[in-house]
């Protein structure tokens, strides 16, 4: 199961804060990197807002500063696009992926070339170990054996956030872990003849969303740890405010 | 010997059969490649509008060949200030039997809906209907999407041109009804 708890500085648990129908757990000790068999699980932030919600309501104010949690993601064989949904002190990707398997790789995409920069576990060691998988960066994966259980561990980001979009290409994600329509939703600043690009990892192909004259060809909805391709005319900044604790 | 051949004949037949195939980004309005190119009714000017019209594309491995409907739905024309532009949905088009990152060569073809199921019945039919190769600067060539490592994104329509559609074969009937009225008149004169 996934789930998310709210800590105050100085790490004095608020118990009334979790005294709610909603189950939260310890998760950041009894959970660490680890693979589990699990199927993919969207972290509840809907279940953190409710518990925030409950708390204002009341007579003790509680002031909650972070929020950690974990995401379960099933990386398939084959191609997938991917998104690390939670900032940890350590986002490399020998410590987001800690046990792969021999061959994977992961692509992520120079907006200014073009081209793929790859990075593939070989013989016990990523060519490239140091490199860095961010909130609201996005990246292909190769799975070259069976699907994967991967867990991401982290703080779900908060406050004034904001993405660079360059001209052109690239590929995104939401640095907010939360699903649902990309603009409405996820408040992606959305532009006429921007297109958005999904990768359908079991027909291998994408599924282009383009936004003309005030409407969406497809509604691009996305899941937590979801990553997609975005091309838009002109460079822009996706600006989102968060708190986990903000009253829905 | 003979059961290796056919062994390895039946493996490439797989291969063959499970390559990826190409794809077309389907818009004729698409900022990525500066493409802007709407589709006119028949008097050549204003844009083709409304879900009654389609659009569909056609594809051939070469000019002259045959070619082939995409299985993809027919893309219905916008309204408003999106006249004389389909509405795609899905932006990508895959091109059954062309491998990726080959040479497709492409075709758009336009037809009143409304009154005819299929293209090939609006022409018979004496609907309204629009060909890029026949109303436009012909067939134009592209290099397919979905190939590499990671895929490519779909190739867009580099080379499409706006056309416009063919008026009704009633109204050719009138047009030349009257050119020949006025002939005659004149010669009494």
């Amino acid at each position: 199961m996934g789930g998310l708890r709210a800590f105050a500085r100085g790490e004095q648990m608020f118990k009334k804060m979790f005294d709610t129908p909603f189950g939260v757990w310890d998760i950041a000790r009894t959970h660490g990197t680890k693979q589990s068999h699990m199927r993919t699980k969207t972290l509840l932030l809907t279940a953190a807002v409710s518990a925030a919600g409950l708390a204002t309501s009341m007579a003790q104010e509680v002031f909650s500063v972070n929020a950690v949690g974990y995401v379960n993601r099933a990386i398939p064989n084959g191609f997938s696009m991917f998104s690390n949904p939670l900032v940890n002190s350590d986002n490399t990707v020998a410590n987001l992926f800690t046990s792969p398997p021999n061959g994977m790789t992961i692509y992520k995409f120079n907006n200014a070339t073009g081209a793929y920069v790859g990075n593939t576990f070989s013989f016990g060691e990523w060519g490239n170990p140091t490199d860095e998988l961010l909130p609201g960066d996005g990246a292909f994966i190769f799975n070259p054996g069976a699907e994967l259980e991967i867990t991401f561990v982290g703080e779900v980001m908060q406050g004034d956030l904001s993405n660079p979009i360059p001209q052109g290409f690239s590929i995104k994600s939401s640095q907010v872990p939360q699903a649902g329509q990309l603009d409405t939703d996820l408040g992606f600043p959305v532009a006429n003849g921007d297109t958005v690009y999904r990768f359908n990892s079991d027909t291998d192909s994408y599924v282009g969303s383009s936004y003309s004259f005030g409407e969406w060809g497809v509604v691009p909805i996305v899941e937590v740890a979801d990553a997609f391709f975005v091309f838009t005319s002109a460079a822009k900044s996706w600006d989102r405010s968060f708190d986990v604790n903000a009253t829905p | 010997m003979k059961k290796s051949l056919t062994t390895l004949a039946l493996l490439l037949g797989l291969t063959i059969g499970v390559m990826a195939q190409g794809t077309v980004n389907f818009q004729n309005f698409n900022a990525e490649i500066g493409l802007d190119q709407p589709i006119y009714g028949i008097d050549g000017v204003t844009p083709l509008a409304g879900p009654g019209f389609v659009a569909q594309l056609y594809f051939s491995a070469t000019e002259g060949g045959t070619y082939t409907a995409v299985s993809a739905q027919p893309a219905p024309f916008r309204t408003g200030a999106g006249a004389g532009y389909w509405n795609p949905g899905d932006t990508s088009r895959t091109l059954d039997g062309i491998a990726a990152g080959s040479t497709a060569w492409l075709q758009v073809r336009v037809w009143d809906a409304s009154q005819f199921a299929t293209f090939d019945e609006a022409v018979a039919g004496g609907g309204l209907w629009g060909d890029s190769i026949l109303h436009g600067p012909g067939a134009f060539s592209i290099t397919t999407g979905n190939a590499g490592s990671p895929p490519s994104l779909p190739a867009g329509m580099v080379g499409f041109e706006s056309f416009a559609l063919v008026p009704e074969p009633s109204t050719f009937v009138l047009a030349a009804l009257g050119a020949v009225g006025l002939l005659l008149f004149r010669r009494r004169k």
